[in-house]
């Protein structure tokens, strides 16, 4: 064989290896950066929880005077502020957010009898401050899922699960997932 | 190999006075007449190529595995969102050609000449490129955004070309503009608002502005995610396969002329 068809062909097994190197590493990259982005995502939905959870006391402040009767409503909205404040681990913080959600949509949809209430320019504003900020979480939910899916389908990808297994990148990340309370319709009494 | 080099520095002996301008810019006059050292020269674009090419391959990778926000989610940082114009921050400006109200527009006049060798090709003589902050919204809400610095990927439907005869020169006019209710596709970072004072936003948004990051790409598109992909994803295997042939045939070339086959 020629030696030019050698050095030819060696330069097509060059230009391949540059291309597969090329490709892991862009690879691996995109797997470091698939990977920062869940604790980010999770972080950002902790900025909007702990915003609503500075909210609350001046929520409570300002319905009690008007409903008197929903006492333990009250009662378990600060119960739940207090159990997101201590809790640590990721479940128990979504747990005490999940009662706090629960307990914000009893208040706002009780609040309804109390026509004084609901004219309280201050509670208007608190009302809708909360439930934007409601909104804006379940955006970042939403987000987050985007993020964890894109990562547990990427690392099971072929071929890129070859460059995730060398990482070690074999444990899926878990979705947020609503909760049987807030899958149940909310009943209102007229 | 240097006896087939031919070396135009007339301009340079009549103005100069006869300095040799190697001395100063040794590429910038010389030609060959033996298409060898274009075969160099070809190694080293080939190899451009290819570089460009990976490039173009991670932002593919990086459109692809940004999960796009809703508007009224967004959080500080590197974000994808998908839309359509809203309005302006201002004022609106106008396409000069169109006369239509946008958010920017780009335009280029160009007039055909004939070349050397009777060859007809448009030149520029003329064009230029004006942006302003707009507001790009969804379905749940309108986020501010500054084009300045980003690479707009703008397509042909919304381009205006006219061509003909105008007065006795062949001339060709061009626009490019985003509307209000165009799709918008955009990659970039969401940073702080300078035109919302800290603490005065109302609702979260108010106070982001989407804009160029300071290490991280910016893309404005008028076309969807998926079509943006499309064309990362041509231009991935375009540059790569375009940068390999070229290297191959050009070592090939060079492997021939000395010889080697």
């Amino acid at each position: 064989m020629a030696l030019g068809v050698i050095i030819i062909l060696l330069a097509i097994f060059v230009l391949l290896v540059v291309i597969i190197v090329g490709w892991y590493i862009g690879t691996y990259n995109a797997f470091i950066a698939l990977k920062a982005d869940i604790p980010k995502a999770l972080g950002n939905i902790d900025v909007l929880l702990k915003q609503r959870s500075d909210e609350l006391p001046k929520l409570v402040a300002s319905v009690k005077g008007y409903m008197k009767h929903e006492k333990g409503t009250l009662e378990e909205l600060t119960k739940a502020r207090t159990a997101w404040m201590k809790a640590g681990s990721l479940p128990a913080k979504a747990e005490a957010s999940d009662r706090i959600s629960a307990a914000l949509k009893t208040i706002f949809a009780v609040a309804e009898n109390y026509p004084q209430l609901r004219a309280s320019e201050n509670f208007q504003h608190l009302q809708g401050r909360i439930s934007g900020l409601e909104n804006e979480i379940a955006d970042r939910r939403e987000f987050y899922n985007d993020s964890v899916t894109t990562y547990n389908v990427r690392i099971r990808q072929f071929p890129a699960n070859i460059v995730a297994r060398n990482m070690g990148l074999n444990q899926e990340f878990e979705l947020f997932k609503a909760t049987a309370a807030e899958r149940e319709d909310v009943k209102i009494e007229f | 190999m240097i006896d087939t080099w031919v070396v135009y520095n007339h301009y340079e002996q009549r103005v100069r006075g006869g300095k040799n301008i190697l001395n100063n810019y040794p590429f910038l006059f010389i030609m060959a007449k033996d298409p060898l050292p274009y075969a160099f020269f070809g190694l080293v674009g080939g190899a451009v190529l290819i570089m460009i090419g990976f490039k173009q391959w991670r932002i593919k990778r990086l459109v692809e595995n940004t999960p796009t926000s809703k508007v009224r989610g967004i959080a500080m940082g590197f974000v994808e969102v998908c839309g359509t114009v809203s309005k302006p921050f201002k004022q609106y400006l106008v396409g000069p050609f169109t006369g239509k109200e946008c958010v920017y527009y780009s335009y280029k006049i160009e007039e055909e000449r004939q070349g050397s060798k009777g060859r007809r090709y448009w030149a520029t003589i003329r064009s230029d490129v004006q942006s302003i902050p707009f507001f790009a919204k969804d379905n749940t809400g309108a986020v501010l955004v500054d084009p300045k610095g980003a690479i707009k990927l703008f397509s042909e439907k919304n381009n205006l070309r006219l061509s003909g005869l105008f007065g006795s020169r062949p001339l060709r006019f061009t626009e490019t503009h985003l509307a209000p209710n165009d799709i918008i596709y955009i990659l970039g970072t969401a940073g702080d608002n300078p035109y919302v004072k800290e603490g005065r936003a109302v609702n979260g948004v108010e106070d982001v502005m989407i804009q160029k990051g300071k290490h991280s790409p910016y893309y404005i598109s008028d076309k969807g995610e998926k079509d943006v992909l499309k064309r990362f994803a041509w231009q991935v295997y375009g540059f790569l396969f375009s940068g390999c042939a070229l290297l191959i045939a050009c070592l090939a070339y060079i492997l021939y002329r000395f010889g080697l086959f």
